[in-house]
């Protein structure tokens, strides 16, 4: 699993900075929560790996890793806008293929 | 193959005008869809869709064929059987909640059911029984609940599944919700039901052979030699959701009863076969 | 040796710029390429694609041979296997960046690989 330790590496070299000084753990919570609700708003079309997300996320959290647990919920956020956008636009068009309309 | 590609593009042109086919009732969709299969796999006889890939690879199912001497699932099917058949602790027994005694039924399952306003499948009937007469509830994707079910389909053998839409809104509701389901990609691959079993059966995924829609239903309960058991077919939904990398839906959730409805019904005609092996 | 330093600079900055870089890929770009390509859990090409030598391949898509030739073009390559559902809407091909499956600098080094077929 590279990609997340790059993600982790990437987001640490960017994030240290800003967090040190907004707080880690509301910047945290901030970003986590936006990343729970549009999951939820996906509805039937949720994500394992978004919830995979937050779920790494918060057990970051819980051990004092905010620099990851911001990462991770970030990363969240925007896996749960794309299944947000997938199923807004599947409303429609899941009638490209369906037989008999 | 090509023959196959002849088809989706065709398919392709009818569907651009889909304004024109809205409303067409489930028996039209039906009609359709064996259309579709029968020209994708014209030397598949009608009656073999229900073998999935082993109607389509003759390899698979050499294989098989040399697996139905001793059927995995027999076990589980004589000890659903002793299930049925033993009373509940008020004395009665299952049969007493099912049509002819539960013997011969499967092929009509799932039903809508008009009063409660909702689809009703073999197992939620199972467990609905059990809780009228002061039983647990099983769980839903495998052990006894399969087995029962496994043992009612194999009493249900050869008969022609038998789906009814009634002429009620709220049944053709469910109904175009489980087609809706079936159609529509999901999870972070982007797959819907029929991106593999519409679109591409008869084709490889890395090892795994992709069968059609068709028939899908009627071998279920399934013995997997993935699971090592029987499992019943919402286990087998979430399956391919995750598979998909889409969060699966509680088995026997509205969702997935509506789904098996929509499914089913595609595949009325053909003989249950439950319960089958699968790789 | 200075030219070894300098393609790993290279290297770091091509994985680190937004835009994808069309330097001269290294042997380990290549490498690892081939590496997300087969992997499951990234560009799991093999499912649909037989390429290279690649076992037990799946059919669904075509064969991913003389990519140089067929896609001469690597921007349009690049955008297709960000979302193919943008050419062709039917396709069962994943959005592998539009969805987040490989980031742009994973599918630039998949795209590395791919010319070497």
């Amino acid at each position: 699993m590279k990609k997340p330790l790059l993600a982790i590496g990437i987001s640490l070299a960017l994030s240290v900075p800003l967090v040190a000084q907004a707080g880690p753990k509301e910047d945290f919570q901030e970003v986590y929560s936006k990343a729970e609700s549009t999951h939820q708003d996906a509805g039937t079309f949720q994500w394992t790996i978004t919830s995979d997300r937050l779920k790494s996320a918060k057990s970051a959290a819980d051990s004092g890793d905010y620099e990851k647990a911001v990462a991770m919920a970030n990363e969240a956020l925007k896996l749960a806008e794309e299944s947000v956008a997938q199923r807004k636009q599947q409303k429609e068009a899941w009638r490209q293929v369906a037989i008999g309309n | 193959m090509l023959k196959a590609k002849v088809i989706l593009v065709a398919l392709g042109a009818a569907l651009a005008v889909p304004q024109a086919l809205a409303g067409a009732t489930p028996e039209e969709d039906r009609k359709e869809t064996v259309e579709y299969f029968k020209q994708m796999f014209p030397d598949v006889p009608f009656e073999e869709f229900v073998n999935g890939q082993y109607a389509l690879n003759e390899d698979r199912r050499k294989q098989w064929e040399s697996m139905q001497d001793f059927p995995p699932y027999e076990f589980a099917v004589a000890e659903g059987q002793e299930m049925f058949e033993t009373p509940f602790a008020n004395g009665k027994t299952y049969a007493s909640c099912f049509e002819n005694g539960g013997i011969g039924i499967r092929q009509n399952y799932p039903y809508f059911d008009t009063e409660k306003n909702e689809v009703i499948t073999l197992e939620l009937a199972i467990n609905r029984c059990r809780e009228a007469n002061g039983e647990e509830p099983l769980k839903w994707k495998k052990g006894a609940i399969a087995s029962i079910s496994a043992y009612m389909a194999s009493t249900s053998q050869g008969k022609p599944i038998n789906i009814k839409v009634p002429d009620d809104p709220d049944a053709l509701a469910a109904y175009q919700d489980g087609k809706e389901f079936y159609y529509s990609r999901r999870g972070q691959l982007n797959f819907s039901c029929a991106s593999c079993h519409v679109q591409n059966p008869g084709k490889w995924i890395r090892a795994d052979f992709l069968s059609p829609a068709l028939g899908q239903p009627a071998n279920f309960p399934v013995h997997r030699s993935k699971w090592g058991e029987l499992g019943t077919l919402h286990r087998r939904f979430a399956g391919c959701n995750n598979n998909v990398r889409a969060e699966p839906l509680p088995a026997q959730s509205e969702e997935y009863r509506n789904l098996e409805y929509f499914l089913t019904y595609m595949s009325n005609g053909l003989p249950v076969v439950g319960p089958a092996t699968r790789p | 040796m200075r030219k070894g330093l300098i393609s790993v600079c290279l290297t770091t900055l091509a994985l680190s710029a937004t835009a994808p870089v069309f330097a001269e890929p290294t042997q380990a770009d290549i490498d690892r390429g081939k590496e997300l390509a087969y992997s499951r859990k990234d560009g799991n090409c093999l499912a649909c694609h037989k390429m290279d030598d690649g076992k037990l391949t799946g059919n669904i898509g075509p064969e991913l041979a003389d990519m140089k030739a067929r896609f001469p073009d690597r921007e349009l390559l690049f955008k297709r296997i960000w979302d193919e559902t943008q050419f062709n809407p039917m396709t069962v091909m994943p959005p592998f960046g539009r969805h987040m499956i490989l980031s742009k600098q994973e599918i630039n080094r998949i795209i590395d690989y791919l010319y070497t077929l």
